[in-house]
C-alpha cells in the first residue's frame, strides 16, 4: 500500500545558489503573510492603514497601467501626460509619506485573500 | 472551552497514546461520516506563534506517519463536537474527494529565484534617478511603465520555469499548486503532490532539471504534509 510508505523527516536542500539568498527573500516576504485583524487599540490603526493604503496601491496600479497604455497609444496629448504623471507622482509621494508616519513597506502592501489569492 | 482542529484522516487511524498538540494539550479523535478529526480541547482559541505552528504541524505529520491527511489550516477552531460533527457532514462528499487525492502521497517544493532583469534593473535605476530629481509628469508615468514592464517580464519567466519544470517531473506528481509571485518579492513557489513511494524519483528528476536548465538559486524542500493541497483544484 503505498500510503504505508514511510516519508521520513523533511529535508531542505539547496540545489543551486546559496541559502542566503533565501533567508533573505523569505525576509521580504514575511510582512505579506496573512494576518488578523489586531483588536488592540495601540495598534488597530495601523491595520486600518495598511488595509487603506494596499486598495489605494491597487486603485493606482489599475490607473497607471491605463494610462501608460493610452500614452503609448498616441491618444494623450502632451498636456494630459504631463497631467496624469503629475497627479500620479503627487499620489506616490503622499503614500510615502502615509507609509512613513504608519511604518510600512511597499511589501507590506499586500493582503492574502486566502483561496482567492493575494491582493496585488 | 474550544475544539481546535488539526487535520482530517480517513477513519480508522487513531493518535498514538501520549501524543499533544497545542499547550500539551491531548489530541483525541470526533468522527463523522468515514472521516475522522484530530482534535485537541483548548481553553482559549490559541495564539499564532512559532511554537503553536509546530505545534500544529507535529500533529499532522503524526497522522502522516500513519495515512496522508487533510491538513486543517492554523488556528480553526469550533465551539463543541456536535459543530465540529456538524461541518464535516455538510461537507462529506467534498472531504471524501479531497482526502482521496491526497492518499498515499505527500508534498514537495521548489522554490525558485527569478533573477533581476534588464527591465527590473532599468526600473530601480529610473526609481534612484526619481529620488534624486524632481521629475516631470512624463518621466513619471515613463517611470510606471518600467515598473510594469518589470513585473509582467518576471511574471512569464515564472510562467516559462513552470512549464519546464512540469515537464520533467509530470510523469511522477499527481497534482501541481503555484503560490503567486509576490511582488516586490522574487519567488516563485511550485508544490508537487507526489506518490510516497515516488519521491526519490521526484527527486532526481528535479535534480535534473536544475542541473540542465536553471542559473537562479534553487530550493527543493519536502516531503511535507499535504498543505498546498486541501482546497478543490482548480480548472
Amino acid at each position: 500500500m503505498a500510503e504505508r510508505t514511510p516519508v521520513g523527516q523533511p529535508d531542505v536542500e539547496v540545489l543551486r545558489g546559496s541559502a542566503a539568498a533565501f533567508e533573505e527573500e523569505l525576509r521580504s516576504l514575511a510582512p505579506a503573510l496573512p494576518e488578523r485583524i489586531n483588536a488592540d487599540p495601540e495598534h488597530a490603526e495601523n491595520g486600518l492603514a495598511k488595509l487603506v493604503l494596499t486598495l489605494i496601491a491597487l486603485l493606482r496600479d489599475v490607473l497607471e497601467h491605463q494610462a501608460v497604455r493610452r500614452m503609448d497609444g498616441g491618444t494623450l496629448r502632451d498636456d494630459e501626460i504631463e497631467r496624469l504623471g503629475l497627479a500620479f507622482k503627487r499620489l506616490d509621494e503622499r503614500m510615502q509619506e502615509l507609509k512613513a508616519i504608519f511604518g510600512l513597506t511597499d511589501e507590506d502592501l499586500t493582503i492574502d485573500l486566502g483561496p482567492l489569492g493575494r491582493l496585488r | 472551552m474550544t475544539v481546535y482542529l488539526y487535520c482530517l484522516v480517513a477513519s480508522g487511524h487513531e493518535p498514538a497514546p501520549g501524543l499533544t498538540g497545542l499547550g500539551g494539550a491531548p489530541v483525541r479523535v470526533v468522527s463523522a461520516d468515514g472521516v475522522d478529526a484530530w482534535v485537541s480541547d483548548l481553553h482559549d482559541a490559541g495564539r499564532a506563534t512559532v511554537a503553536h505552528a509546530r505545534a500544529h504541524d507535529a500533529v499532522v505529520r503524526a497522522a502522516m506517519a500513519q495515512e496522508t491527511p487533510l491538513p486543517a489550516r492554523f488556528g480553526q477552531t469550533f465551539a463543541d463536537d456536535g459543530a465540529l460533527c456538524r461541518s464535516l457532514r455538510e461537507r462529506g462528499s467534498v472531504l471524501a474527494e479531497r482526502l482521496a487525492r491526497v492518499r498515499g502521497a505527500a508534498e514537495m517544493t521548489v522554490r525558485l529565484l527569478v533573477e533581476p532583469s534588464s527591465a527590473e534593473a532599468l526600473a530601480s535605476e529610473q526609481r534612484s534617478l526619481s529620488a534624486a530629481h524632481p521629475s516631470t509628469g512624463r518621466a513619471y508615468l515613463a517611470l510606471a511603465r518600467a515598473r510594469q514592464e518589470a513585473r509582467a517580464e518576471a511574471a512569464r519567466r515564472a510562467d516559462f520555469l513552470q512549464a519546464r519544470l512540469w515537464q520533467c517531473v509530470a510523469g511522477v506528481v499527481r497534482e501541481e499548486a503555484r503560490t503567486p509571485l509576490v511582488w516586490p518579492a522574487r519567488s516563485v513557489t511550485l508544490s508537487h503532490l507526489v506518490a510516497r513511494d515516488a519521491l526519490a524519483t521526484y527527486r532526481l528528476a528535479v535534480q535534473r532539471f536544475v542541473e540542465r536548465e536553471l542559473r537562479q538559486p534553487v530550493l527543493l524542500s519536502g516531503p511535507w504534509a499535504p498543505y498546498s493541497f486541501t482546497e478543490q483544484p482548480r480548472g
